[in-house]
């Protein structure tokens, strides 16, 4: 048999450190506040990118042609009336400049391609997000890469007329584009007059042909008020559904035990967006919901292992029975934890973007969880039954002196072969 | 339950899993590009190209019988072959041989009978292809590119503008209709652009939720967002209506342009316009009937009616619409009635006309009825009507639009982060769990492919966020095979054998399971409450994941252990490095 680890004499330390911990977050919540994302701050944020136009694509025909771009080649889709329905695809690697894309493309019946630039290597063509892709006799522009004579200072000074907009670079070399944020103060109107005074600036600055929108968010103040409402509710809700859950299943105090648990990891994690200022957003609200579901399956676990052992164990102490069981499923809270962390790790070195800081929240969430379910809710339980006596008899007789030994199943759950 | 049932259990599992995911490969696999171009077009556009491409191809039938009478048929046209011998064979006729083009020409009863076969073939074709889409697993904003748009409907100031004309009777009836006119009004000026099925619904009581997946224009979108209604009246060309009916009829592939302009503006005089006619379908779509050329000067705007409801005439108990004009307005349509009696009048909606009437005489007292249709179309034209008072003001309260190339990037990136994410679990449960690692790794490619299914089963969204849950569930789901073989491993170093060392595993492993599994359900199902669409993805595919886990955990990983005792008559278990 393993040698029991005496958690037990771990428990008040532990208490002290994630108080003083969560204290500090407390802190920094008042001082330094909480990083909103626009999901719950209104406001616009719009991603741009400065690239010359490279090409330009028009079609007189009545068939429906449109562009595909991908990283790697275009797809030029042809369907409907007037023109054989087939999809032809350019790779990059077979035409490396636009000039040898444009003389294959105008080869293609109603089509015209315009070299703006030539020479342009294809390796980077991009197209604007919130234009059609569906050629028609005004010209589709394609974008080369991202000009780089073109710094965030330049930006800055162009939208820095606007009260309360930020900027802030992504990408490095060819894949740079910039975040611009704004606030919705209400009173400007709706979206599109935010969105077209920003763009309106930017293409009076570098040129209407040489801005390209990657992507726009909008979330209006009306919104966003109902949103935290909604996240509040739910988060308190899905606490009590699991608080009520667990008092069925188990005692009442086992119940209060995983709920300060779940709370602590809450509280962790708050207190690390704070710390690091990370953007709060609903990504960052499902990461926490996520933990949640995951910290109480670690604690349940470790529950019903002391729940068994009540039944099996001679024991003096309540903390006699807790550290058996801590340690019996010790090996099971590390290899969960690490398994799920694979996971976390995987999503967080190849995602960008919330996703990333979904996962990095994640990671700080499972660490904390693994934590809180062994020390944090065991603590608790350790502390309200710090009085507890073996009742005398009952357990005993039933099970005799070897418990660990006898194949006396605590439930019988009807899943025997 | 036994072996047996266990194991036809799962074969019943995949069986109807791999039913799920079938459309799904149908259309990502099976469908090319142009002809999900197709699919994806309104159904409105479907019937053009079938229309179309049935009229071209019974003109090269005919082309083909007139050259060479005994021609045999084009390889294009041998599924004809088969519907002319059924034709042959309902007539009671003897099959001619060899069957050639005039003959199978010749089977049908009117030209008319041989386009609509050729229609309705290509209609099925492309219909086929829809109905796989429909039924498989979407990609969401941020994978495949495109825009969402939520709109908030301002119905107390709608309330408002009525007066009292609303009572606090009739306000939550009120708001209701208001509400579905404004989404009406909407997909209909969505549909013009015709998008690749963009997506309209109702979300809580007061806003409207628009997803247009793909490329879109974002500006004009957001502009007939906050446009208006506009209805008005205008006089029909009918001579000139006639002649472009005509030039329709054998031009039918080249008439209009891809953005659905004429190619040859000149087939109509420079002073008309030309509009589809318009009515309801039984599933309450507009469907287009007709074209009609009507005059580009406005006889009355819309803005002139005050009422509109649905009435029956007092002699023939028919229905019929009335509608009551204001001051200023009874007297323009009174002048204009007078000078037109015997021509018809459009009115029109937002470029659609939605009813033709004759003028049957002058209308001077400001009262118009319109006759001559079935109590559900009088409904319909009277809703009609009635955007032209009651407005519902929109505004956006959230917009998001994503480029594809974005999409694309993050289809790699995820690709990748799944592939590193459960390689490295299954290979870290292959060293820590040797032959019971083997296990652990079937049962979760199971659970992944039983998960995919689930999302094509309920026509889900796969959006980032719910990628990231899949790869984070198979993080999790692990956790119930790690439960179970440490349970087992507690047995084996207790000195049992392998047999009753993995029945007594899974048994004390059970509640451990459900319990923790419950719990995590209960915070999906709650997280798949919260609003935005791509935290539902993620908040779906966690609690598809833990129903799929558990299945895989506690029946195929089962199953497999005691196939290996029971069948392969393994006595000992590799199941960790201590014990031999």
């Amino acid at each position: 048999m393993k040698r029991t680890i005496k958690f037990s004499k771990a428990f008040l330390p532990c208490w002290i450190i994630s108080g003083l911990l969560i204290v500090s977050g407390i802190i920094g919540m008042c001082v330094r506040g909480i990083n909103f994302g626009i999901d719950f701050k209104p406001g616009l944020i719009e991603e741009i990118r400065i690239a010359p136009t490279a090409l330009e694509l028009s079609y007189k025909g009545s068939a429906k042609v449109s562009v595909d771009a991908s990283q790697s080649g275009m797809d030029i889709v042809i369907s409907g009336t007037g023109a054989d329905n087939r999809t032809e695809t350019f790779e990059y690697v077979q035409y490396p400049t636009v000039d040898t894309l444009a003389e294959k493309l105008n080869g293609i019946e109603n089509i015209t391609a315009k070299v703006v630039v030539p020479n342009t290597a294809t390796a980077n063509l991009f197209l604007n997000s919130a234009v059609s892709t569906v050629l028609t006799e005004t010209p589709l522009r394609i974008y080369a890469a991202a000009s780089e004579n073109v710094g965030i200072d330049d930006i800055r000074s162009t939208v820095a007329s606007f009260g309360g907009v930020s900027v802030k670079q992504l990408g490095t070399g060819n894949n740079i584009s910039y975040q611009i944020r704004m606030a919705d103060t209400g009173a400007e109107g709706s979206s599109k007059k935010i969105q077209d005074t920003i763009t309106n600036a930017l293409q009076q600055k570098f040129g209407a042909e040489n801005v390209a929108v990657i992507k726009t968010d909008f979330i209006g103040s009306q919104f966003s008020k109902s949103l935290v409402g909604q996240s509040i509710l739910l988060l308190g809700a899905t606490l009590i559904l699991i608080w009520l859950y667990a008092t069925i299943r188990f005692h009442w105090d086992f119940a209060l035990g995983s709920i300060i648990a779940l709370l602590h990891d809450t509280m962790i994690m708050l207190t690390f967006i704070t710390w690091t200022q990370m953007e709060f957003s609903t990504t960052t609200l499902a990461a926490i919901m996520t933990i949640i579901g995951y910290s109480i399956n670690a604690t349940v676990v470790i529950l019903d292992r002391v729940r068994d052992d009540m039944r099996l164990m001679d024991a003096h102490s309540f903390n006699e029975i807790l550290d058996a069981a801590l340690t019996e499923t010790l090996s099971r809270s590390i290899i969960t934890t690490v398994t799920t962390m694979f996971s976390a790790i995987a999503l967080y070195m190849f995602l960008t973007g919330s996703i990333k800081d979904f996962a990095l929240i994640l990671l700080v969430g499972l660490t904390s969880g693994c934590y809180s379910s062994i020390f944090i809710s065991s603590g608790l339980i350790s502390f309200i039954r710090k009085d507890w006596k073996p009742e005398a008899g009952v357990h005993h007789v039933l099970h005799g002196p070897s418990k660990k030994d006898n194949n006396v199943l605590p439930f019988n759950n009807g899943v025997q072969a | 339950m036994s072996k047996r049932s266990r194991f036809l259990l799962i074969l019943v599992v995949l069986a109807v899993c791999f039913a799920f995911l079938w459309p799904s490969i149908t259309w990502y696999v099976r469908t090319p590009k142009e002809e999900q171009a197709l699919a994806l077009g309104s159904l409105e556009k479907i019937k053009d190209y079938s229309t179309a491409k049935a009229a071209e191809d019974v003109k090269a039938l005919k082309a083909a019988a007139n050259a060479k009478a005994d021609a045999s048929v084009d390889a294009k046209y041998v599924w004809l072959e088969k519907v002319a011998r059924k034709n042959y064979k309902q007539m009671n006729e003897s099959v001619p041989s060899p069957l050639s083009v005039s003959a199978v020409l010749a089977s049908f009863s009117s030209e008319q009978e041989l386009l609509n076969t050729i229609q309705a073939r290509y209609r099925d074709e492309i219909l086929a292809d829809k109905k796989s889409y429909q039924n498989s697993v979407k990609l969401g904003l941020d994978l495949s590119g495109g825009m969402n748009i939520i709109v908030k409907a301002d119905l107390d100031t709608a309330v408002k503008s009525q007066g009292s004309a609303v009572t606090s009777a009739n306000e939550a009836q009120f708001r209701k209709d208001a509400m579905a006119q404004a989404i009406e009004t909407l997909t209909s000026r969505i549909d013009r652009f015709g998008l690749t099925e963009p997506v309209i619904r109702q979300q809580g009581d007061d806003r409207i939720y628009i997803e247009i997946p793909g490329a879109a224009e974002a500006d004009a979108i957001n502009t007939i967002i906050m446009g208006k209604g506009i209805l008005n009246f205008r006089l029909v060309d009918s001579t000139a209506t006639d002649s472009f009916n005509t030039y329709y009829r054998s031009n039918a592939a080249s008439t209009f342009t891809a953005s659905g302009a004429l190619a040859d503006p000149s087939i109509i005089p420079a002073d008309d316009e030309l509009m589809g006619l318009y009515t309801k379908d039984e599933y309450g779509l507009d469907e287009r009937v007709g074209y009609l050329v009507v005059k580009k000067a406005v006889a009355l705007d819309g803005q002139h009616v005050k009422s509109a409801e649905v009435g029956s005439d007092n002699l023939t108990n028919r229905p019929e619409v009335d509608f009551v004009l204001d001051s200023e307005g009874t007297k323009i349509f009174g002048d204009f009635t007078s000078a037109h009696v015997g021509d018809s009048l459009a009115i029109v909606s937002d470029n659609k006309i939605k009813s033709n009437a004759r003028i049957n005489d002058a209308i001077t007292g400001g009262r118009v009825a319109i006759t001559g249709f079935g109590l559900e179309e009088a409904k319909n034209l009277q809703k009609v009507l009635q955007t032209a008072w009651l407005n519902v003001p929109l505004s956006v309260e959230s917009q998001q639009v994503i480029g594809a190339s974005l999409g694309d990037q993050a289809i790699r990136q995820s690709v990748y982060a799944l592939a590193v994410g459960l390689l490295s679990v299954f290979i870290f449960m292959l060293i820590y769990y040797k032959g019971a690692g083997i296990n652990a790794i079937v049962a979760q490619i199971l659970n992944f492919y039983i998960m995919f299914s689930i999302l094509s089963a309920f026509n889900l969204t796969l959006t980032l966020p719910s990628v990231a849950g899949m790869i984070l569930t198979i993080g999790m789901a692990v956790d119930a095979n790690v439960i179970i073989f440490e349970r087992i491993k507690e047995e084996l170093h207790a000195g049992k054998s392998r047999a009753s060392a993995v029945a007594a595993g899974f048994d004390n492993a059970f509640w451990a399971i459900m319990d923790s599994n419950i719990t995590t359900f209960i915070a999906a199902i709650f997280l798949s409450q919260l609003g935005t669409g791509s935290i539902q993805g993620f908040a779906v595919s966690l609690a598809i994941g833990v129903v799929s886990s558990v299945f895989t955990a506690l029946v195929v990983s089962r199953l497999m252990f005691d196939f290996g005792t029971e069948v392969m008559h393994k006595q000992t278990m590799s199941i960790s490095w201590r014990i031999k």
